[in-house]
């Protein structure tokens, strides 16, 4: 009994501390180490990874090479210059820009897989020594080709996405069980409308639309869908569509009440009529008593 | 008749006179148009000559993207009157149809500063200048300490454009507070009349006078920083109108900051460029303002800094603060 006891005790230690060291470390599935960019690094893409980095990443790793990255966050985010950063492959730092792990955020819905893989051909031109792997071609690719279509059900007042995907006999089918994801945009990004839903037997996904969120003038929102897909086993691009079915918004600015901080022109009636009485009142006074003294010089001439 | 009658001999008798008058007028004509014509070649020459001096000289002038090209004098154009008097309009104008909001979460804060140093590099700021601070608080002694990032708060209902004299300070459509430093002539009210001290004033000849003399006055980012003269946050309007966070949202490393619009009903934090409801946010984590009692309508809320993430660490590098 004490000796089962011991191994228990033993399994237990064993276990949390196997448990410790996962939770320390961040490890990246096999299958995703190997992923490779669908295309070839350039200059121009360089270039847009770059215009990304210093938009999303540089508020914590600051700018690769120059050692000003933030020392206080822990795990500390390190200098993406440097070989351990570097020694990575193209699927490892995608995978870690796509799931994020905290302080880390996770960019899966903040970047396109497309401006991922540029921020990481930005990475790229710190290493001399990198030498990009062959891009992924189109034959390559073994998961699924989802195509989303996206409706906006009037009647139910739902917004309706229907998934298909393309067989081996190349016919599109209904895809169930197909994660997707429905975002609406904002002027800093896109924002997303309740939790990611998975598609039913006929590849359809229904979300509700909050009847309170305000669109433009006309009320019109621009609506985006995508599969939510961390594994990098879907083939699909995002759908963008425009409905009228947001709040109408069109606020005056914030200068356009009469205001008694505000110019001239948008000053409180009060104000404007109280100047001008006091005005005519001083005027008027200053007027008759010249008059008067002028009636009092005509008396004294005759 | 009468009249042609007694002109007649004088007619006669000046046919002479008559005819010198006319070759004197002429021969003046001629000289005339002679002198002209000399004057007008000599002057073109003179132009020319002055022309080619001018050529003679180049200029060494830094472009926009940050290359230092030489240009001769006579290429250039004036164009900074144009390029300020566009800048001032449209920091007057603002970005239609948006009313700016900034969200605030205390519990996230951890005095990183980020947000401090983002913001005087980017207006040009001394260390000890700051339009964005973060404060150590303690509301009571019983009560736990905290870090609280404080800028302006582009009130609704402004005290500092109410007494500003001249219209130096203003509110824009949008709910930005600006202060244009061409017109600011250094009274000093609006730091009197601002109940968060968010002001500042430049008392000594700003960081990069030097630097800086050559720009154009940008009435959305106070750069150049003009001695005399007040400074103050500004939303980075500069950034807004480019559809970026502002400098000290976007510089965060903890997420401490969310920026919107409350026409949209939606701020993004700036660490994890999460879009998420303005109203849901405030209503779900008690939002607040800062001093509402005093009827300024605040365009920056506050989140309380419950079960805050980081402990309370006292700040070293906080230099004290000259308004």
């Amino acid at each position: 009994m004490r000796f089962r006891n011991l191994l228990l005790f033993i399994f237990i230690i064993c276990w949390a501390s196997l448990m410790r060291t996962s939770a320390q470390q961040w490890v990246v599935p096999d299958d995703q180490k190997g992923k490779v960019a669908p295309f070839m690094f350039s200059p121009d893409l360089q270039k847009q990874g770059e215009g990304i980095y210093t938009k999303n990443c540089v508020s914590c790793h600051g700018m690769p090479g120059k050692d000003n990255w933030v020392k206080q966050l822990s795990p500390p985010p390190g200098d993406l210059a440097m070989v351990k950063a570097q020694k990575q492959s193209d699927g490892e730092l995608f995978y870690r820009i796509t799931t994020g792990k905290a302080p880390m955020p996770e960019f899966r819905n903040i970047l396109s897989e497309d401006e991922r893989w540029w921020v990481i051909s930005f990475l790229r031109t710190f290493n001399p020594k990198y030498v990009q792997p062959n891009p992924a071609g189109k034959g390559v690719f073994t998961g699924k080709v989802v195509k989303l279509q996206m409706t906006y059900d009037s009647v139910q007042k739902k917004v309706k996405v229907f998934a298909t995907e393309l067989t081996k006999e190349r016919t599109m089918v209904a895809s169930e069980g197909i994660g997707i994801m429905l975002f609406v945009k904002r002027y800093f990004g896109n924002m997303q409308l309740g939790d990611p839903k998975t598609t039913g037997k006929q590849g359809l996904v229904l979300f509700d639309f909050p009847t309170d969120l305000p669109g433009d003038k006309e009320g019109k929102v621009e609506l985006i869908c995508r599969v939510n897909d961390a594994s990098g086993s879907i083939s699909s691009s995002p759908v963008t569509s425009t409905y009228a079915i947001g709040v109408p918004t069109n606020k005056p600015g914030l200068t356009e009440t009469r205001a008694w901080w505000s110019t001239r022109d948008k000053a409180p009636v009060w104000i404007i009529l109280a100047y001008t009485i006091s005005v005519i009142v001083v005027w008027s006074i200053i007027i008759s008593i010249v008059i008067s003294v002028i009636g009092i010089r005509k008396l004294n001439r005759t | 008749m009468e009249d042609h009658s007694t002109h007649g001999p004088n007619h006669d008798d000046g046919k002479d006179k008559g005819s010198s008058r006319r070759d004197f007028l002429k021969n003046l004509g001629l000289v005339g148009v002679g002198a002209a014509t000399g004057a007008a070649a000599l002057y073109s020459g003179h132009i020319f000559e002055a022309k080619k001096e001018a050529s003679g000289q180049s200029k060494i002038l830094l472009t926009q993207d940050g290359k230092l090209v030489e240009v001769d004098s006579l290429e250039i154009k004036a164009r900074s009157k144009s390029g300020l008097d566009l800048l001032q309009s449209h920091g007057r104008e603002g970005i239609p149809g948006k009313r700016w909001v900034m969200v605030i979460d205390l519990s996230h804060c951890r005095n990183a500063r980020q947000c401090v140093s983002a913001c005087q590099d980017a207006h040009h700021l001394k260390p000890e200048q700051y339009h964005m601070n973060t404060l150590q608080m303690k509301d009571s002694p019983d009560t736990a300490p905290y870090h609280m990032p404080k800028n302006c708060q582009h009130c609704d209902n402004p005290p500092c454009v109410a007494v500003c004299p001249v219209d130096a300070t203003y509110k824009r459509p949008d709910g930005i507070v600006l202060i244009d430093n061409e017109r600011c002539i250094g009274c000093r009210f609006c730091m009197a009349a601002c109940p968060y001290s968010a002001r500042i004033f430049n008392w000594l000849t700003p960081k990069d006078a030097e630097k800086d003399k050559d720009l154009v006055y940008n009435v959305e980012l106070n750069v150049p920083q003009k001695l005399g003269t007040i400074s103050k946050c500004l939303f980075s309007a500069d950034r807004c109108r480019e559809g970026k966070l502002p400098y000290c949202v976007s510089a965060c490393p903890n997420g401490v900051y969310y920026f919107g619009d409350e026409n949209e009903d939606a701020v993004t934090n700036g660490t994890t460029k999460e879009t998420v409801r303005l109203s849901k946010l405030l209503r779900d984590n008690g939002g607040y303002q800062l001093m509402a009692e005093l009827g300024t309508k605040p365009r920056v809320y506050y989140l309380p800094p419950k079960n805050r993430l980081f402990p309370f660490e006292e700040a070293k590098d906080n230099q004290p603060e000259k308004v």
